[in-house]
């Protein structure tokens, strides 16, 4: 069986340097797949050309059987495949419940003419968005803070709440671009176990990561990018004792983008 | 607070307004002073389209003007050269409007922040180019008159009075369409790709049809009020469209709040008389109108109603309530 999300050949240059060169990934459903490799080694250009935030040059990426490359990002969405930033991207001039209930937009069929016109429809459907909403925001720990302004959060708070806004929509699969970056151990620990409270749900998570000991606690699969090449994939345990991860994270090759 | 609620509270402020509205005929019978006061209607319901534009979606309009003047030429066009109907020549304007709107939207929008400004910018000055040298159709520099007054059912709106009524009551009207989308999932949408069109689009947010919408339907609105503002004064001008006037209706929108309705309202009723009153002066009217503005942009860049609703904002008040506190109110 093939997996979930299936990316093979991908090829992406800017200004002629290559940012991904051919590289195959795949992620299941169910399974944490996480994504490591030194600065610069095109993790989240692999994200982006998968969640319709890059055009790449070459190569094909399917989930759950469609082909998603030339598809607008906000399709992709809709297809179940959601994802959150390393930048937070938070909807300052809404309150927390707000910026949730906008991960549910992809659910609305109603355009601007109903919405002006204020189709009854419109309001139970609204309200039940509240709701989901609010379901999610428990799960994450945020319900207390539903009606406070977005940007007014903590940032560990701000975390979960991206988590929360991409969680929403009931996405197959969800691409988590550094969720515990800038995160204290307290922090990290709780986003750790939501991690693995969603995998358990049957989620599927791409975790680009920094943070080793969290990448091998949670992790199914890792797979090593450097240079835009995979040089390694396999359970943590074995990525970890791969001579070219050694080498690339410790060899000292990465200041010059070199990998071994 | 759930967005019904929401939506009643905006209603609970504009049925007094409406009643405002009714009243000041009784004491505002001056002809000049109810065409000042018609004028700010006509204003009110551009600057609610370009609020919507503006301060909800966040993409700026330096062009609005050529929208506004582009209704009233085309309607005006139509029923005094045509000997259309002016309560069918309107309706076309509009829809004119919309389709000018949505060709040039497409490659427009693709732009953000300062190269949009430039490019709507330079669509109203080859609009108010295309007004002035297309003599034959729009009567060039001097203006195209004899425009007729819209008339309702044999009703001929011809006067001061009688336009007011129509003209407050599109105004007020006007603001209904636009409270139910900006409370609605499209009106988040539309704030979401203000904050962060990636995330908005990672969130399902079609973006650039989003955009493309919001600016056909603000021209629309400016096309309303420039069609009406044809058949009301009888003459059109390329002047009163140029950029200047688009850089006017953008300071309503400033001047009130961005992203607040009663803010537009409120810029628009605040700005329109303005110049009137300052009509004294002469040659001070730029400078105290200037120094007006540049006060208000340097102590509240909020807008004098958006100063107010941050401060609900703040305290808890804004946006939509969580469903929780409403049951422990209600308890």
């Amino acid at each position: 069986m093939s997996a979930l999300l299936d990316v093979r050949g991908l090829s992406i240059s800017f200004g002629g340097v290559a940012a991904l060169d051919s590289v195959d990934f795949a992620a299941e459903a169910g399974k944490i797949t996480a994504l490591i490799g030194p600065n610069g080694a095109g993790k989240t250009t692999l994200i982006n050309c998968v969640s319709g935030f890059a055009q790449p040059d070459q190569g094909q990426a399917g989930f759950g059987g469609c082909a998603l490359l030339g598809l607008p990002a906000h399709r992709i969405m809709g297809l179940g495949l959601a994802r959150t930033f390393q930048h937070l991207r938070m909807f300052n001039r809404m309150n927390v419940l707000e910026n949730v209930m906008v991960g549910l937009h992809g659910r609305m069929r109603r355009g601007f003419l109903a919405a002006m016109l204020r189709f009854p429809v419109l309001r139970r459907e609204e309200r039940a968005l509240a709701e989901k909403a609010m379901a999610v925001l428990a799960e994450v720990g945020l319900a207390r803070a539903a009606g406070k302004p977005a940007g007014a959060l903590p940032y560990g708070d701000q975390k979960r709440l991206a988590l929360a806004r991409a969680l929403v929509s009931d996405p197959k699969m969800i691409l988590l671009d550094e969720p515990v970056a800038g995160l204290n151990p307290a922090e990290t620990r709780v986003m750790a176990d939501l991690i693995l409270k969603v995998r358990d749900r049957g989620v599927g998570l791409v975790l680009v990561e920094h943070d080793m000991s969290l990448v091998m606690r949670v992790s199914d699969t890792v797979v090593a990018l450097c240079s835009g090449r995979t040089i390694a994939s396999g359970t943590p345990a074995e990525v970890q004792r791969h001579p070219e991860v050694v080498a690339a994270y410790l060899g000292g090759g990465e200041e010059f983008g070199l990998c071994a | 607070m759930s967005p019904s609620i929401q939506a009643k509270r905006f209603m609970a402020g504009l049925f007094p307004l409406a009643g405002v509205v009714a009243l000041l005929p009784l004491v505002v019978t001056n002809p000049y002073y109810l065409g000042v006061l018609n004028l700010t209607a006509l204003h009110v319901l551009a600057v609610t389209g370009l609020n919507l534009l503006i301060g909800f979606a966040g993409q700026i309009s330096l062009g609005h003007a050529a929208f506004f003047g582009l209704g009233a030429y085309v309607s005006g066009i139509l029923s005094a050269g045509y000997g259309l109907p002016p309560l069918l020549s309107l309706p076309i304007a509009v829809g004119f409007v919309c389709l000018v709107a949505l060709v040039i939207g497409v490659p427009v929008l693709r732009l953000s922040g300062n190269y949009l400004v430039m490019a709507t910018l330079g669509f109203n000055i080859i609009v108010t180019v295309l007004l002035v040298q297309m003599e034959d159709v729009t009567g060039g520099s001097s203006g195209y008159f004899g425009i007729p007054p819209l008339s309702l059912g044999g009703l001929a709106l011809d006067t001061d009075l009688k336009f007011y009524w129509l003209a407050w009551g599109l105004a007020l009207l006007g603001l209904v369409p636009a409270r139910n989308l900006a409370h609605s999932h499209v009106g988040r949408g539309l704030r979401a790709l203000h904050d962060s069109p990636q995330a908005a689009l990672a969130c399902g947010v079609p973006v650039a049809s989003y955009k493309i919408r919001i600016f056909v339907l603000s021209a629309g609105y400016a096309a309303v009020a420039g069609a009406l503002y044809a058949h009301y004064f009888g003459i059109v001008t390329p002047k009163t469209f140029d950029i200047f006037k688009s850089v006017e209706l953008v300071t309503m929108c400033l001047v009130g709040g961005m992203g607040s309705l009663w803010g537009g309202l409120f810029g628009a009723a605040f700005l329109t008389p303005l110049p009137q009153l300052l009509h004294v002066f002469q040659e001070y009217q730029d400078l105290i109108f200037g120094g007006v503005l540049l006060l208000l942009l340097m102590f509240l860049p909020q807008g004098l109603v958006g100063r107010l609703e941050e401060s609900l904002v703040r305290r808890g008040f804004g946006g939509i309530r969580p469903p929780l506190e409403e049951t422990r109110g209600s308890e």
